[in-house]
């Protein structure tokens, strides 16, 4: 004879406010993908296999014309509570951490303008009008 | 409704008449072929003022084929390529996968009757091998195959087995000689002569020769049965203007000078 169990879950889990790392980099992707005209595309890989049990995103730079060549930006470690995140700049090899959404943006807003992500991004452009003409 | 335009360009530089015909039919899978046009130039033309969706060029080892999508080039994935054609799998959030090949087969300039038939063989036998590897045959295959849809490598049983009627492709398969060959369904043949809704065909050849036909239809869609009732004739359309400038001179074949030698196609299907 079966009964239903006692529910013991409680009747709301509740919604976080919070936008998660990865969120926040798929619309940098897309924005910097959009600004190029899709010559240099912005590309998000996630992984949960990282160290610790840790997510562990990338965003990579593609050129579609240059055969979908990758470059590694900017990797974003964090653990299931989203926040803090720790932001890895691929092209400096430095560790800043992000406590709230707000710090996070900062940080890639940082490392968006320093020149060599700057230089990184017109090669790629340059190279793929080479490549392709 | 899923949309596809097809266009042999003949190496010219008409990028925004691409952009016209983008803009005019918003296809979501754009395959050229004959295509000279940087693939930043045509980024950068197809996107400024495309307020219907940014293209995206996909990867390809198949020098004859460009496809750009308006979709992420995360949901093609190429799965037998060669020189001469490129079949991908195409795998949209909630739609069935499908298979997408295309290609440009030798112009009959370079490569005798049986040459280009056999091309087609080999083509079909691709086809069916990644099918098997996909582990189904929603296919729709797309291209420039410098035959018409009666020449032996598009109708033939061991070539592309494309028929003129549904009802024929839908019996799935035919045994010859022993061995099974899958259908595809050419919608093509309808488009022959001034009978069709659009111009006689998608291509202009004559030359001082007995039997010529003057009009071809070198470039063509053929759909394997199972998509089928995805796809709908009224939807496949031989274009012979972008909305602004006409494709055809004034004696009313393919404009070269303007646009190019082939006239480009659409097609959709109801996914």
């Amino acid at each position: 004879m079966s009964s239903q169990p006692n529910n013991l879950w409680p009747e709301d889990f509740g919604v976080i406010a919070i936008v998660p790392p990865v969120v926040i980099l798929k619309e940098q992707a897309g924005v910097l993908s959009r600004m190029t005209k899709n010559i240099v595309e912005g590309e998000v890989r996630s992984s949960s296999l990282a160290p610790g049990g840790q997510f562990y995103h990338t965003l990579g730079l593609v050129a579609p014309a240059l055969g979908g060549y990758r470059y590694e930006l900017i990797g974003i470690y964090h653990d299931i509570q989203l926040y803090p995140a720790d932001v890895v700049y691929l092209l400096g090899n430095t560790r800043e951490t992000a406590h709230s959404e707000e710090e996070l943006k900062d940080i890639l807003r940082n490392r968006f303008a320093d020149d060599r992500t700057k230089k990184i991004i017109s090669a790629l452009i340059a190279q793929s009008s080479v490549q392709s003409a | 409704m899923l949309t596809f335009l097809f266009w042999n360009l003949n190496n010219r530089p008409i990028e925004d008449r691409v952009r016209r015909l983008a803009t005019r039919h918003e296809p979501d899978v754009l395959i050229l072929t004959e295509c000279a046009i940087p693939a930043v130039t045509m980024l950068r033309t197809l996107n400024t003022g495309n307020e219907t969706g940014d293209y995206h060029l996909t990867d390809s080892k198949c020098d004859e084929v460009v496809i750009y999508t308006r979709f992420s080039r995360e949901f093609t994935v190429p799965m037998h390529e060669s020189g001469r054609y490129t079949i991908r799998a195409i795998s949209l959030p909630a739609r069935d996968q499908i298979l997408l090949a295309a290609t440009h087969l030798p112009s009959k300039l370079f490569i005798e009757e049986h040459g280009q038939t056999l091309e087609c063989v080999g083509l079909a036998e691709a086809i069916r091998a990644t099918e098997r590897r996909a582990g189904h045959s929603r296919t729709v295959l797309v291209g420039d195959f410098n035959m018409n849809p009666f020449e032996a490598g598009i109708s033939a049983a061991m070539g592309l087995h494309g028929v003129m009627a549904r009802e024929v492709a839908r019996r799935g398969m035919r045994t010859v000689q022993g061995a099974s060959y899958p259908f595809f369904y050419n919608p093509m043949w309808g488009h022959f002569g001034d009978a069709s809704k659009g111009p006689p065909g998608t291509y202009y050849y004559e030359r001082a020769d007995h039997n010529v036909f003057f009009w071809h239809i070198f470039d063509q869609v053929l759909i394997r049965p199972s998509i089928l009732d995805a796809f709908d004739n009224e939807n496949l359309m031989v274009l012979t203007d972008d909305g602004s400038d006409s494709f055809l001179s004034e004696r009313g074949r393919p404009d070269r000078r303007t646009a190019s030698d082939h006239l480009p196609m659409v097609f959709g299907l109801n996914l």
